[in-house]
């Protein structure tokens, strides 16, 4: 092969070379776009992506397909209805209650169906675990965690397996008025 | 069926801005090359949109879109807009606005062609103005190998200046239009007109039709077609400029410009009666001038031997990219 003969082709190959970079720049530059406009809701609502919020309790166990427990004790202290119901794609669904002088969030009540093995985090106010343990309530194995929330305030929080499901408790007071909460949730 | 429109939309919005950028990062001048890659961005909502939704049905569920999407329309129906989702009030107002711009082109063309039909009755061979423009169509040079189209004059005052047909050409001219024009505009006018039928843009016309009423609520795919035809007049006006031509084609295209009521490819008549109208003409206007403006360059811009490369690239790129947005 002569010089003369290998110019163009390396010429057209740099071109090539060139039109596949600035394709694949764009291509790139796409996703990232895509991905941001996909973030945007979830941040302008203060919600993670994915999670979906209903008005109603009843709007909430349609979409999940089924039904909250709701504690047959329950601290007259907190608002009911939730303020918030929140379903994550895995089937995760939690409802939120307030606390009636405060208006911060002060029982989340949580369910996810077994094959999920946790109930998501997305459905749940951002917390840091600080103590794990291991118990049982009326019989059956139950976990029970202290967690701390962004403002600095720590829940107590229970959870168990049940045949089908996995329930969740989390409350901003005492852990005697929790176990009490739980404790009605099987009667 | 919402949900199916906002996605179209979707998927043309991000095919659209892509090949956009593309034109502009490749540098791609040829029409013809520009055309393609105008192509791959109003079929992709047409024929992927429509392959996912048949073939991959489970796209459409929050796990797919929880999972593998990279944006998912349906996340912004979480912002209301009175009781309404953000997603599905953006879709009702732009299928209503790409109604609009179909309606807009569509519902002229459908009356005009019926009209025409019906109404206009073409000059006998003998008329002086008939005569005038079969010797101006004479003495172009052949275009390409298509045979010469049958040349037809109304006895219409305002300037009408069309080709037609695929197989059986023919290019309809007014005595309005000859009335403008002196011999050298006519001739670059017709050469234009030839140059069309020469690569059958009047068949690409009816494709272009076609795809804009099987999308006609996307707004995105109407704006695309038109820019498609500015490509195709770009495209004719080149063949005219490597005739030597562009003066006198840019000429008649500014007198054509000037007059109302013209019905020309060549220039879009000016119509000033209501804001939105005079928006339009004004945006016409400007088409014009950069149209003119070009001509008169007479830059050559040739096709790259990357041309099918890069439609085949966007067209990959496209396919993989939309199928991860829902």
């Amino acid at each position: 092969m002569n010089s003369a003969a290998a110019t163009p082709s390396a010429d057209r190959i740099r071109r090539a070379a060139a039109t596949i970079a600035w394709g694949l720049l764009v291509l790139a530059g796409a996703v990232a776009v895509l991905r941001i406009a996909d973030v945007l809701p979830g941040v302008a609502l203060g919600a993670p992506r994915g999670v979906r919020r209903f008005d109603t309790v009843v709007d909430l166990e349609r979409a999940s397909g089924r039904r909250m427990p709701v504690p047959a004790y329950y601290p007259s202290s907190v608002e009911w209805p939730p303020s918030e119901q929140r379903i994550y794609p895995d089937g995760s669904a939690a409802i939120w209650c307030r606390e009636r002088s405060e208006g911060a969030p002060w029982l989340i009540i949580a369910t996810a169906p077994a094959r999920a093995g946790v109930v998501a985090p997305q459905v749940l106010p951002w917390s840091a675990e600080l103590q794990h343990g291991e118990g049982s309530l009326a019989g059956q194995p139950v976990v029970l965690t202290r967690v701390r929330d962004t403002d600095g305030a720590v829940w107590q929080q229970l959870q168990w397996r049940g045949p089908r499901e996995i329930v969740l408790v989390r409350y901003r007071g005492t852990l005697e008025e929790l176990m009490k909460i739980a404790g009605s949730m099987y009667e | 069926m919402v949900s199916y429109a906002g996605q179209a939309i979707l998927h043309a919005t991000i095919a659209a801005l892509v090949i956009e950028v593309l034109l502009r990062l490749w540098r791609v001048q040829d029409p013809g090359e520009r055309l393609g890659l105008r192509w791959v961005a109003l079929l992709s909502p047409l024929v992927l949109t429509a392959t996912y939704t048949v073939l991959a049905p489970g796209r459409s569920t929050e796990w797919f879109a929880q999972r593998w999407a990279i944006f998912a329309g349906m996340h912004w129906d979480e912002l209301r807009i009175g009781g309404l989702g953000f997603a599905f009030a953006a879709t009702v107002a732009l299928s209503m606005l790409g109604i609009a711009l179909y309606v807009r082109d569509a519902v002229p063309f459908l009356a005009d062609t019926v009209n025409r039909q019906a109404r206009d009755t073409a000059l006998p061979i003998t008329h002086p103005a008939v005569i005038r423009a079969r010797a101006s169509l004479e003495a172009l040079p052949p275009a390409g190998s298509s045979r010469r189209p049958a040349i037809s004059v109304i006895d219409v005052a305002s300037p009408v200046l069309l080709c037609s047909g695929i197989d059986r050409t023919a290019i309809l001219i007014s005595t309005g239009t000859l009335d403008c024009l002196d011999d050298d505009e006519l001739a670059a006018a017709l050469a234009h007109e030839l140059s069309h039928l020469d690569v059958r843009d009047p068949l690409t016309g009816w494709w272009l039709m076609a795809v804009r009423t099987l999308q006609f609520f996307n707004p995105v795919v109407q704006i695309v077609a038109r820019q498609a035809v500015q490509d195709l007049e770009r495209r004719a006006d080149l063949a005219v400029v490597r005739q030597g031509r562009a003066r006198p084609l840019a000429a008649a295209i500014l007198r054509l410009s000037r007059v109302p009521e013209t019905q020309s490819d060549l220039a879009p008549a000016p119509d000033r009666r209501s804001l939105p109208a005079r928006v339009m003409s004004s945006a016409h206007r400007h088409a014009i001038d950069d149209r003119c403006q070009l001509l008169l360059e007479e830059t050559m811009p040739g096709p790259s031997p990357l041309n099918t490369c890069r439609v085949a690239l966007a067209g990959v790129a496209l396919t993989l990219l939309l199928y991860l947005v829902v």
